[in-house]
């Protein structure tokens, strides 16, 4: 049986897991204050105790992580920062204020932070630790509304951390890029980038989360957390690309709380990886809070990309619009879960959830589940979920003004995604994900409009 | 210019619409195909155009020379058949400039012509809007999507004059329409009238024929056409109604 | 506001169909065991290879564990202390008919407003009866004989038509299924068998009203419906119970096969005893319901109402295997005070070209949960498959929970998967509004619940509808204008 062979093996590398993290530890002491080390200890005994996910958890029903599992990964790389520099532009979002994290770790020397906006602060977890360690404290390890597997092993081994805080009142421009780089190395990595952020009352940002690897043939498993808190009335744009080299694991988890009259606005959107499963928790503490949440994954050959989703309605008048959608092509596998909760007492909530799938080869798969879970009366839930292929009809019109069948494939297959793309802010940023996805589609010919 | 011999098609699989159509049209011409509903006549468009879904089940179609039915709907288009459809698809997030761009492009390369930049694509279409009184809003926003009727049929109207086709057909372009659009769109169809072009029009009503006038008017029923003649022959239709047709078509079965 | 005190008001209507039997009956004693097994096939008389079935299913019912992904939430079930087989005793001679069946039971009948005599004559219904578990009245049995048709207790049919019984039994629903249907595969004590042969159509709609009523009593039917190729038969199952404060399990199987250019259409109302306002009682409903679509061009419907239990757990699926072939699925689930509904349906689609539609309404009203979990799988050959979801839900009350599960597998780029869901309840301005108009609000309540249930109603045959809208109406208002 497969599953006892799992079994087997992940008992095994658990023994080899904990020696790891014994060294680790050890390898830190003295360096971090006490209520790190035991957070960190805290959390691999919860690691140990529930292990990796298996098929058998409903959260993981299409996705295994076996592939995962069985390979054993090393300490992340330190190459040398110069060589990196020309990666930088090459991979990231080409931002002018820019953090660089090279696998898991942060690179001042690599970030572009010398004119920081009024009101915006960025700090490394040493800066942060040196700066005040109840903040730092406060910012990282606030009791969240989701744990796993993945999230208590980042708390237990992340080596570093961007910590980022926005004053009251600050509206930053322009936006701040956050690179989570992955190097290539001899043998397979993991690195665990952790990002914490917190936009006080009324305070303005828009982030560009951007996670890539150098070369497609590069095994790592980058294991991304990042913590979010949106004061009143605040508001984030948070663009997340996802470019991991085509041989690579990204396990990821956002989890955001957004307070009253404030905004969570998203769009994330999934090129790249072997396996890719990103996590967004979105919960809606507060009267009038709100969250617009898009995503597209476009994959193909053996991809697998998994996006679980939740907001949770946590209280009266908040609004939440979701649509992801999904190209899949190859033997690529998409999945989509999205849950829309809404909890007792949260009346006048207003959610809506679709999601969309373009299966454009034989082999290649969809999986769909949106979710409502609603505990109060006066409230306008809906959601929606299609898979199919492209439109004949669209097609034969295309078709009958001169374009051949490929073109016009193309030509939608890249309509359809970049619905989601176009409403990137940031116009070098969009310009990149948009001519990626129309060289991904081939209906690159003359498309500048 | 286009020649349909004993043409006979169904639906795939079901129901047999055209029983032996037969039709000459020369450059220059304009010819009106009126019938009743379910005659047959958007069916004819369709297959003229290559719409899958329809089975040909005999006679053939001759235009300018080559077997229309034996090419794909892209190389129909490019050598220069245009169906201005009854009911023009929305295509969401694909811009009209750049589908209308990407169409005459393939279309000038299968003519062996350079490609339109677009400085001069802009240029050309500037020209062409005032044919059909489009605003130029329209051409920013996706194909067809959340436009009126109007809106959409104008869009043909306008496509047709960009794209400047051998052959037009247009199906029930009128249908939908009030009068002053009727006579916006009329305007445009008689605008690219050319002593090369031939433009087939479908309608079920006489009115279209008062703003575009014919050369010969056919009448389509049952699925072939019944009888020819010039635009008297649409006055007749519209004194008489299709009555006469019917019973004319029950007569011959 | 008025209204909303009357939506409380109507919310919490009581169960009307409340009485209990007066008949002795003979039960086997409390516990399980593969004595009791064999205790209850000796009892009916059974073959030895049926037996050994349903000790191959017990023996694997001890491997299993209850399932616990349902949104559902009651004690835990002590499967030794039910008792598995009881049997009135006036069946042990056997009425041959309806005078000879103990008046008794056809007064009760009479009360649950479904005079047998009054049905055979007047609705061209053939009704086969099951009293607790034993069916014990069976008419139109000559006419449907002379079809060729056989319907009749699942006992009856061990005995007369062992070989179609054989062939067929646990061909949908293998023993293995689930915790429930395994159960059920080792314990059943009857139920009914159609068969319907090539080419015929069945003339008449086949019903069973079922009924639990004995104290501690089990009850665990097996129904069968067989339709051979170009054949049509619809099915109506209709359920009350009497009011009973012990939690009663119900752990049913009802298994379908269609073959080429067959149709079966399966219709339920369910208004089992929900158990009072505090969730006191009531009937634990865990069903396993499935159809094949084993023939090309085969059609099966599955339309059900579920006003009643405290617990409903309920998928009647499709397996569409045959080219063409179609699937339904309609349900209207009510859930009020504290009763709690997990259903839905599965739509497994195998062959070319098939199809399914699924069109669930879900209505909470008090303290009640409903949950609809539905699931639409594409496999790879399933080439041009179609499926049409739509799922809503109605909320009376701000304590009641609506959820809705779907999962969409789609393995095919050929196929086209759509799914859609919303959430709404009745507003007070609606009900105002109604009132401005002169209706009353009991009235508006149902007209909007009716109208919220329309499309699946309208799939009911025409007296099962109307008996489905009273029982929409008695569950939330007392009455329906």
């Amino acid at each position: 049986m497969a599953d006892t062979e799992t079994l087997a093996g992940a008992a095994q590398a658990e023994d080899t897991g904990r020696q790891d993290f014994s060294a680790f530890l050890a390898a830190r002491r003295g360096q971090e204050p006490e209520w790190l080390e035991q957070a960190r200890a805290d959390a691999f005994a919860r690691f140990s105790e529930r292990g990796y996910p298996t098929r058998r958890d409903e959260d993981w029903k299409y996705t295994s992580v076996e592939p995962l599992c069985a390979t054993r990964f090393a300490a992340a790389p330190r190459p040398n920062p110069a060589a990196l520099v020309p990666w930088l532009d090459l991979r990231g979002a080409a931002a002018p204020l820019r953090v660089v994290l090279v696998n898991g770790r942060f690179e001042r020397g690599l970030s572009s932070l010398e004119a920081l906006p009024a009101g915006l602060v960025v700090s490394g977890l040493k800066e942060a630790l040196a700066a005040g360690e109840e903040d730092a404290r406060a910012l990282l390890l606030s009791s969240r509304p989701v744990e796993d597997a993945f999230t208590v092993l980042n708390t237990a081994l992340f080596e570093d951390a961007v910590l980022i805080r926005v004053a009251a009142g600050a509206a930053i421009s322009p936006p701040l890029e956050v690179l989570s780089l992955a190097t290539t190395a001899r043998a397979p990595f993991a690195s665990r980038p952790r990002v914490a952020l917190a936009l006080a009352e009324g305070a303005r940002l828009t982030l560009l989360d951007c996670h890539a690897g150098c070369r497609d043939d590069d095994v790592y498993f980058s294991n991304a957390l990042l913590d979010a808190d949106l004061g009143q009335g605040a508001f984030l744009e948070h663009v997340r690309v996802e470019d991991e080299a085509r041989s690579a694991f990204h396990v990821s988890a956002c989890r955001v709380a957004v307070a009253g009259s404030a905004t969570y606005n998203s769009t994330f959107v999934t090129f790249g990886g072997r396996l890719a499963r990103n996590r967004l928790h979105v919960v809606l503490a507060r009267e009038e809070a709100r969250a617009d949440l898009r995503g597209l994954y476009r994959i193909d050959s053996d991809q697998h990309a998994d996006h679980h989703t939740t907001i949770d309605h946590a209280a009266p008048k908040t609004t939440s619009r979701e649509l992801y959608k999904g190209v899949i092509d190859g033997k690529a596998q998409g999945v989509f879960c999205g849950r829309i909760l809404v909890r007792p007492g949260a009346q006048k909530t207003s959610a809506e959830q679709s999601n969309a799938n373009l299966l454009l080869a034989r082999e290649a798969a969809a999986h769909s589940t949106p979710q409502l879970e609603i505990y109060a009366d006066d409230v306008q839930c809906r959601h929606g979920s299609t898979i199919g292929q492209l439109d004949e009809e669209m097609l034969f019109y295309i078709r009958s003004r001169g374009i051949d069948r490929a073109a016009a494939c193309g030509l939608l297959t890249y309509a359809f995604g970049n619905e989601v793309i176009e409403r990137i802010g940031f116009e070098p940023l969009r310009d990149r994900l948009s001519r990626r996805l129309l060289a991904k589609t081939g209906a690159s010919r003359g498309q500048e409009e | 210019m286009l020649k349909i011999t004993n043409l006979q098609a169904r639906v795939a699989g079901g129901k047999q619409i055209l029983n032996g159509v037969n039709l000459e049209v020369r450059p220059g011409e304009v010819h009106a195909i009126m019938g009743p509903n379910g005659s047959g006549k958007s069916t004819l468009a369709h297959v003229l155009a290559g719409r899958e879904g329809y089975e040909i089940i005999g006679g053939t179609v001759e235009y300018q020379g080559q077997d229309l039915l034996a090419l794909a709907p892209e190389e129909r288009a490019r050598a220069g058949v245009f169906l201005a459809f009854q009911y023009p698809v929305e295509i969401p997030g694909v811009s009209n400039m750049f589908f209308l761009r990407t169409a005459l492009n393939e279309i000038r390369r299968h003519r062996g012509e350079e490609e339109v930049d677009a400085m001069d694509f802009m240029a050309l279409v500037k020209k062409k809007l005032k044919i059909v009184d489009i605003d130029e809003a329209l051409l920013k926003r996706p194909v067809n999507a959340g436009f009126s009727g109007g809106e959409k049929k104008r869009n043909e109207i306008f496509q047709l004059a960009v794209l400047e086709p051998t052959l037009a057909i247009l199906d029930e372009t009128d249908s939908g329409l009030d009068i002053d659009a009727l006579r916006t769109v009329a305007w445009g169809v008689n605008a690219m009238r050319s002593p090369k072009r031939a433009i087939v029009m479908v309608t079920h009503y006489q009115r279209l024929l008062e703003y575009i006038v014919p050369d010969r008017v056919h009448v389509l029923a049952g699925g072939r056409i019944l009888r020819s003649g010039g635009k008297d022959l649409a006055l007749h239709l519209e004194e008489q109604g299709y009555k006469w047709v019917k019973d004319e078509t029950a007569g011959v079965r | 506001m008025s209204s909303a005190r009357e939506i409380e008001h109507f919310a919490q209507a009581e169960y009307k169909y409340g009485w209990t039997a007066d008949l002795e009956t003979d039960s086997a004693p409390c516990g399980l065991n593969e004595d009791t097994i064999r205790f209850i096939s000796r009892k009916k008389d059974e073959p030895a290879w049926l037996l050994e079935w349903r000790l191959r299913a017990f023996r694997h019912w001890l491997t299993m564990k209850e399932p616990t992904w349902a949104k559902v939430h009651y004690p835990k079930i002590d499967y030794q202390a039910i008792s598995y087989y009881s049997a009135p005793r006036s069946t042990a001679g056997k009425p041959r008919s309806l005078d000879e069946v103990d008046p008794k039971l056809l007064e009760e009948y009479a009360k649950l407003g479904i005079p047998l005599r009054e049905q055979e004559q007047l609705t061209g219904v053939a009704v086969d009866a099951v009293m607790d578990s034993v069916s014990v009245a069976t008419t139109f049995k000559q006419k449907l004989s002379d079809l060729g048709i056989i319907f009749c207790s699942f006992s009856e049919a061990v005995r007369e038509h062992p070989d179609l019984v054989r062939k067929y039994l646990g061909s949908v629903v293998p023993y293995t299924d689930n915790f429930f249907a395994t159960l059920n595969c080792a314990v059943f004590s009857d139920g009914s068998f159609v068969y319907v042969p090539k080419g015929v159509r069945c003339p008449m709609e086949l019903s069973t009203y079922f009924r639990i009523n004995a104290s501690n009593t089990g009850q665990f039917e097996r129904t069968l419906i067989v339709a051979d190729a170009g054949a049509y038969v619809s099915y109506l199952e209709g359920c009350t119970a009497p009011m009973r404060d012990e939690n009663q399990l119900h752990a049913a199987v009802v298994e379908l096969v269609a073959h080429d250019d067959a149709r079966v259409k399966y219709s339920t109302v369910q208004n089992w005893y929900p158990g009072d306002e505090n969730g006191k009682g009531g009937i634990y409903n865990f069903v396993t319901k499935r159809g094949k679509c084993a023939g090309v061009n085969s059609h099966i419907s599955w339309t059900q109402v579920e006003t009643g239990s405290a617990i409903t757990w309920k998928y009647p699926s499709c397996i569409l295997l045959g080219d063409n072939s179609v699937g339904e699925f309609y349900s209207v689930a009510l859930t009020n005070h504290r009763m709690q509904a997990d259903t839905g349906t599965k739509m497994i689609h195998l062959g070319k070209n098939t199809r399914s539609t699924i069109v669930s309404k879900g209505i909470a009203a008090g303290h009640g949960q409903n949950s609809y979990r539905g699931l639409v799988r594409i496999t790879k050959g399933a080439e041009h498959a179609r499926n049409y979801s739509r799922c809503d839900s109605l909320l009376i009350g701000d304590r009641c929970g609506a959820h809705t599960f779907p999962y969409i597998e789609n393995q095919n780029p050929t196929a086209r998967v759509e799914h859609e869901a919303s959430t709404s309840k009745i507003g007070e301005d609606q009900i105002y509004y109604c009132q401005q108009r002169g209706i009353s609000a009991e009235d508006a309540v149902s007209m909007i619940v009716n109208g919220f249930c329309r499309e699946v109603l309208a799939e009911l045959p025409m007296e099962f509808a109307v008996e489905a809208q009273k029982l929409l109406g008695l569950k939330l208002e007392g009455s329906v204008g």
